[in-house]
């Protein structure tokens, strides 16, 4: 039972270890992009990656809060 | 178990580093990062407590108390649960009235779920009196 139960955990944590990998690269990939966009003088541009990257996160977040409040009503009866 | 407390713990050391990092330049991505190790722990943790609530419902039914009763009480565990991570996102941005009409609205309505409760109390008193 033991052995049963630790590979499924861990399969579980290793999965969500990589959405908090992902929105780390995500944010260092769009500081960098902005540096880059600003130094060469397009800031509408350099704004513009900003807004899509907090966008593409927070659509991830998004999906998984959902995915937390569902785990939370079969939990708890709702 | 005490594998995956291990596993999260240093998760959330490298979280804590990482959201460090990116907040120098990109603040929000931080925040989204921080909410994002939340739920990612809580689903965790969340995955293992079903074995709990089981034991629960077994006592509960052994005890020979209604099943009924221990409904409401689990289901206002959930929504705590619930509000409280949603007023601590919105304290993390900093919209503190956010969170405090959060909390409000959570109060109350767990206080609609458990009335039903204590009215049988009442009826329980009223019939031994």
């Amino acid at each position: 039972m033991h052995g049963g139960i630790v590979p499924c955990a861990g399969e579980e944590a290793g999965m969500d270890v990589d959405l908090i990998f992902k929105i780390a690269a995500i944010g260092i990939l769009v500081s960098i992009l902005n540096i880059v966009l600003s130094k060469s003088g397009r800031e509408e541009m350099a704004m513009m990656t900003t807004l899509a990257g907090v966008v593409v996160v927070l659509l991830m977040v998004a999906k998984e809060i959902v995915n937390l409040f569902n785990t939370v009503k079969t939990l708890f009866g709702f | 178990m005490e594998a995956e407390l291990f596993r999260i713990a240093v998760i959330g050391i490298v979280a804590a580093i990482l959201a460090v990092i990116i907040s120098e330049k990109k603040p929000e991505l931080g925040l989204l990062l921080g909410l994002a190790f939340g739920i990612v722990v809580l689903v965790v943790a969340f995955s293992k407590a079903g074995a709990i609530i089981e034991v629960l419902e077994d006592t509960v039914s052994k005890a020979g108390i209604d099943g009924n009763l221990l409904v409401p009480v689990l289901k206002v565990t959930g929504m705590a649960y619930v509000t409280q991570f949603s007023v601590d996102a919105c304290r993390d941005v900093g919209q503190n009235s956010i969170a405090g009409k959060v909390e409000t609205v959570g109060k109350i309505m767990m206080l609609a779920v458990a009335v039903p409760i204590a009215t049988s109390l009442i009826r329980i008193i009223s019939s031994l009196i």
